[in-house]
């Protein structure tokens, strides 16, 4: 293995969850698909090494509606003529329903998990940079996202306390929707006291960077292997089925 | 029109948070009631909130781009916190723009109650025509469609109009917003 | 005139009035501020001292929208027009300490302003390497922004903008949100920094500013502007004393209450008893658990050793909700008690007789529309609704001017005569020696008497 100082640049790992997302979006069949689930399952397990146990729990996540899905689709689908009856444990279906059915259920699982493998290793921070250096992304909307998520750890203590201070009065815990007006004041007055401190520190579009995100030979390299990884067995099977 | 101003750029990426969490949260509702609701095609009616974004930023700046980027954000945001992955942002962009285009065509001036559900219906219009070729609807039956098709128009004019409309005249009547387009802009 | 009494700035009848509140401040006169000048802006909450800084700064109408009269200039250039002018030549560090961190990570922050100088990213390094040790915030170099405590971050903030070696220094209350530790610590890097650069304050807590100050600029709510010399500078107006009274019977016992976080044991046997009519001040360096201890006292907590007894030992027990019913609890900020839309569904339920007709003129406003005193009186009324035996307050004169503590500490005083059994949690030591009858300090868990 290369011994890589860092990691692959997450405007490119961006621009491959939009690639591995496509490439799902056009698989004609359900292998096709499972393919791809198990591209990412590898991602994410070998390459990555994030533990099972947090897999596992996201898959259940994905099976409820993956069910639902594939009852909707077997009840809703434009019948086919070419279809036959296909006996399963005791039961008649369709085999076109079938069949379409798994490809649509096992086709949403892909979707998801593609964009979970890849978008669950991109840093925030990183991206924003790496925008504003590669893309020539505006340094206003690139600091005002950092700014904002920032705000997130302080979002989080202001619902606390107005919750406490919401059981203090009612005692009792209060629906929700009372929360909702004095948090978004909190992330207004957040927000002005971010601007003026962004733009009163002198904001520049053209700035340096003490930290680089600019894109290297490596990271067009990866984007390139990808998408031969992804382009050649497309087409083929592409190809194939028409 | 005039170009958004610093204040008004932080003010959607700071209020975006709230709304990604917020969405994140009507996915896991969506998630429960899916499996009753999706067979009778009603799926759509809480995906209203999901188009909130782009009212409610462009109900509040009245400038170009605030719209678009007040949808597109925070659909980048749930992306990396919600099951749907890109599909989300991709979907945001896509209902973004169609705001957008629209609060241009009115020059984001006098956004009444009615404008504000035209909006959201427009956005769910546009949203189901994404969704019917990326879920492949096409291969379902017309009737189901339709059904699918005017839950969520229902719910993008009240889910998505009203409510975002509602909660921008509540979050107004704090005082905390006097900087802002809405607040000069004839109502 | 010397040489370096250059006018950086020319204030020129300077009006500005707020958008749909038509809240108008005023700077009447011509005033300059001269290089090498330190300058205290003082003046009642909502004169006009921040604005003034965020026009000096260019923000205005760049970001503060609103009805301008009158100019300022900087170097001779009005900066209501050209704001760009100014950009980059002037710093402001404001209250918020959380709010002015940009980055995620530490030196990152601090490179912030050399950045957008175009500075070489090499040299911006090696300047953050010497900042850092003349300063002594190495350690912290490498932490993410998200960790630092409010007066770390307040610290970086400063820093940050000093390494651009701005032409004027502002600072609108940066100690607002700090102990007293941390406070000085600001301070101590304004005097390192340079003492012939030109600043401004704006500050309550006259105490640190003692020795910095040239001149003094003072506000009413009229406009009009007194210029005082450093000489005649009120440093300390006394808070007025509190006659203390009769305890009654007791309310509340703390018997060796314990709690702990994974990482470390916070409160290791806390004793406290709390009468009618009594009102005790807590003290303590941050992090020593006050905030904690109020959370377990108000019913907040839930996973405690020890016992709370209430009544006179009627019952010894976890009843928490019946906890949250007698106790009221008065955060820090005021808005995060506010929950409705009209002043009027917020003081429902409250001791009308007891406020008195404050709030009648603005009933129909929303809270959100007070003043900074008034949200401060309306929130102490909230938390007491509901027939409360105990109030805890947790740093209630934070970024509060005389006069309001002055108000705070009469309705206090109102509420103990009423029977209530007060409990303060606050850096402030002068409002504490005037106000409580008892003080307690917070070290090592454990609360020991400082005054009885």
């Amino acid at each position: 293995m290369i011994e890589i100082k860092k990691g692959i640049n997450d405007l490119i790992l961006f621009g491959l969850t939009f690639a591995y997302t496509i490439a799902v979006l056009v698989s004609p069949t359900w292998q096709l698909c499972i393919y791809w689930i198990i591209l990412s399952l590898f991602q994410l397990v070998i390459v990555r090494r994030l533990n099972w146990k947090l897999i596992s729990i996201f898959m259940l996540f994905l099976l409820i509606p993956g069910i639902s899905l594939f009852i909707t689709s077997y009840l809703h689908l434009k019948g086919n003529m070419s279809s036959y009856p296909v006996i399963f444990a005791g039961i008649e279906l369709d085999h076109y329903r079938l069949t379409m059915s798994l490809y649509l259920a096992i086709r949403a699982a892909a979707l998801s998990l593609v964009s979970f493998s890849f978008l669950t290793a991109i840093h925030y921070e990183k991206l924003i940079y790496s925008l504003i250096q590669n893309l020539r992304f505006p340094v206003i909307w690139g600091y005002a996202l950092l700014v904002a998520f920032n705000s997130a750890g302080n979002i989080q203590s202001e619902f606390k306390r107005i919750q406490q201070a919401a059981v203090m009065r009612f005692s009792h815990k209060p629906l929700f929707y009372f929360y909702i007006i004095p948090l978004l004041v909190s992330a207004t007055r957040y927000s002005q006291q971010a601007a003026m401190s962004i733009q009163s520190r002198g904001l520049n579009q053209d700035k340096s960077f003490i930290k680089s995100e600019k894109l290297r030979v490596f990271d067009l390299l990866i984007l390139l292997i990808n998408l031969t990884g992804i382009i050649i067995p497309l087409l083929y099977l592409i190809r194939q089925s028409s | 029109m005039k170009k958004m101003k610093i204040n008004e750029i932080t003010f959607i990426c700071v209020l975006s948070i709230a709304m990604g969490i917020f969405w994140w949260g009507n996915t896991f509702i969506y998630d429960v009631l899916k499996p009753f609701l999706k067979p009778l095609g009603l799926k759509y009616l809480i995906a209203g909130v999901w188009l909130m974004g782009a009212m409610f930023f462009g109900y509040i700046i009245r400038k170009p781009g605030s719209a678009l980027l007040g949808e597109v954000i925070p659909a980048f945001i749930l992306a990396f916190i919600s099951r749907w992955g890109l599909i989300s942002f991709l979907s945001g962009v896509v209902q973004g723009l169609t705001v957008e285009l629209f609060f241009l065509i009115l020059r984001y001036k006098k956004l009444s109650a009615g404008r504000m559900a035209i909006a959201g219906s427009l956005a769910a219009f546009a949203s189901f025509f994404f969704d019917f070729f990326i879920e492949k609807y096409y291969l379902l039956n017309w009737q189901f469609n339709i059904i699918q098709l005017m839950g969520f128009v229902i719910s993008g004019a009240i889910l998505g109009g009203f409510l975002a409309k509602f909660t921008a005249d509540q979050l107004q009547a704090t005082g905390v917003l006097n900087q802002f387009e809405i607040t000069r802009d004839g109502k | 005139m010397a040489n370096n009494q250059e006018a950086l700035y020319n204030i020129r009848d300077f009006r500005f009035t707020y958008p749909e509140s038509n809240h108008t401040i005023a700077w009447q006169g011509n005033h300059l501020i001269r290089e090498g000048e330190r300058i205290l802006l003082t003046g009642a909450s909502g004169s006009g001292k921040s604005t003034l800084l965020y026009g000096l700064m260019g923000l205005i109408p760049e970001i503060l929208y609103g009805k301008v009269d009158g100019d300022i200039y900087f170097r001779g250039k009005s900066i209501i027009e050209n704001p760009e002018f100014v950009k980059g030549r002037a710093g402001l560090i404001l209250q918020n300490p959380s709010a002015q961190i940009l980055c995620h990570s530490v030196r990152e922050e601090l490179a912030y302003g050399l950045e957008n100088k175009k500075i070489a990213p090499g040299k911006i390094l090696e300047e953050i390497d010497e900042w850092a040790n003349k300063f002594g915030i190495s350690p912290l170099l490498n932490q993410r922004t998200s960790s630092l405590s409010g007066g770390e971050k307040q610290k970086i903030t400063l820093l940050s903008i000093l390494m651009t070696k701005p032409e004027i220094l502002m600072l609108d209350e940066p100690t607002a949100f700090l102990d007293p530790i941390s406070a000085k610590e600001i301070m101590e890097i304004i005097e390192k920094y340079d003492s012939g650069k030109t600043m401004l304050f704006v500050e309550h807590n006259l105490g640190y500013l003692k020795g910095q100050i040239t001149r003094n600029l003072d506000l009413d709510i009229t406009g009009k502007v007194n210029n005082r010399s450093a000489e005649e500078i009120i440093w300390h107006t006394p808070l007025p004393f509190l006659e203390k009274t009769a305890k009654g019977r007791m309310l509340m016992q703390l018997e060796n209450i314990r709690f702990s976080y994974p990482e470390k044991d916070i409160l290791k046997g806390v004793n406290l008893k709390i009468y009618e009519a009594e009102i005790i001040g807590i003290k303590g360096r941050n992090g020593s658990g006050k905030s904690t201890l109020l959370q377990i006292m108000a019913g907040l907590k839930r996973k405690y050793g020890g016992d709370i007894l209430l009544d006179e030992n009627a019952y010894k027990g976890k009843e928490y909700k019946y906890l949250n019913s007698i106790v009221g609890l008065l955060f820090q900020d005021p808005e995060n008690h506010f929950l409705f839309h009209k002043v009027e569904k917020e003081l429902e339920g409250c001791d009308l007789q007891f406020i008195g007709d404050e709030f009648e003129g603005k009933k129909n406003q929303s809270p959100f529309t007070l003043s900074e005193g008034e949200k401060r009186r309306l929130s102490t009324a909230i938390s007491y609704q509901g027939n409360k035996k105990l109030l805890f307050l947790d740093e209630p004169t934070f970024g509060q001017d005389i006069n309001n503590k002055r108000k705070l500490i009469s309705f206090l005083g109102k509420l103990r005569d009423r029977g209530l059994g007060i409990v303060i949690v606050s850096h402030d030591e002068e409002f504490l020696k005037v106000v409580c009858g008892s003080v307690y300090e917070l070290k090592e868990g454990k609360l020991q008497v400082v005054e009885q």
